[in-house]
């Protein structure tokens, strides 16, 4: 074999290699379902909060957080299944239920001590979890997004603002994004998706 | 060592080669996918999936989807470690002649 030959059969290896991840990742606009979905979800969360108190909020985190997961896990599960590729799922279940558990870790921790943490936590926690995915995924549009919400959320923290209306903002402002991100990319994908 | 002495015959053949490089960026792929995305024929891809099982470099499945039969294929652990090994020796090859980058 010359040089040539194996440059080519390099080159060809990679471009296939290139071609799978790409489809077994899927395009950007198929994390439409998660970022409506969680995105919805925290929109109401201030309401709950309001209505219910934070007990009521972590309640409805520890139960939506994880029916959530499964919803979407459920949801690229039968993606695999239609285009016949699959990826190994660990990573991505590991990065779900660290946000699911730091979220909800961080928020008794900050309810138990008082002050910021007990909101602020759990929406870093959401942030650095789609860091991660954005990061796996190579999808820098999102990483920027969460790595923003994730800003805002210490200049609202350090903000003279109360917790309560800081805490308010910083959720609807996360829900707002993810929403909209996501009814963009279902908008942009092809119909029928 | 001269890089080519490193090149395994049962790897080192351009549709199985094609079979290691999709394989080795998911968990397993079914055999409809593996065709297409290769664009063989059913019997040439078999024929070659029959090697490298034989050679213990990949597992074939055969499952029902209700009452679709499936088959999925996937990489062993021996399958990841021979084809690493193959592209490794192909870009020594290369850098042998360019020279080291």
């Amino acid at each position: 074999m010359d040089r040539q030959e194996a440059a080519l059969t390099v080159d060809r290896i990679e471009r296939l290699q290139r071609a799978t991840r790409q489809r077994s990742r899927g395009k950007p606009w198929d994390l439409w379902f998660p970022l409506v979905l969680f995105g919805s979800l925290m929109l109401i969360t201030p309401l709950i909060e309001r209505a219910m108190g934070g007990l009521a909020v972590g309640v409805f985190w520890g139960v939506a957080g994880p029916i959530g997961t499964l919803a979407c896990a459920w949801r690229f599960r039968r993606r695999e299944l239609v285009i016949g590729l699959e990826i190994p799922p660990a990573p991505y279940l590991l990065v779900s239920l660290a946000i699911v558990i730091g979220a909800l870790a961080l928020g008794w921790i900050g309810g138990a001590s008082g002050g910021e943490l007990q909101w602020m936590g759990p929406l870093l926690a959401v942030s650095g979890g789609y860091v991660v995915f954005a990061w796996i995924d190579r999808l820098h549009g999102l990483g920027a997004v969460a790595l923003a919400l994730a800003v805002l959320v210490v200049i609202l923290a350090t903000s003279s603002l109360n917790d309560d209306t800081a805490a308010a903002i910083a959720t609807l402002a996360y829900g707002g994004a993810f929403l909209s991100t996501g009814l963009f990319l279902k908008l942009k994908g092809p119909s029928g998706r | 060592m001269y890089p080519t002495d490193a090149i395994d015959d049962t790897v080192h053949q351009r549709v199985r080669l094609g079979i290691l490089a999709v394989l080795s960026e998911v968990r397993r792929a079914d055999f409809t996918y593996m065709r297409d995305a290769l664009g063989l024929t059913e019997g040439n891809l078999s024929r070659h999936l029959q090697v490298l099982e034989n050679a213990d470099y990949v597992q074939v499945n055969k499952t029902f989807e209700g009452r679709r039969p499936r088959t999925w294929i996937s990489l062993t652990r021996s399958g990841r470690n021979a084809f690493a090994k193959e592209l490794g020796a192909l870009k020594a090859l290369i850098e042998r002649v360019d020279g080291p980058r």
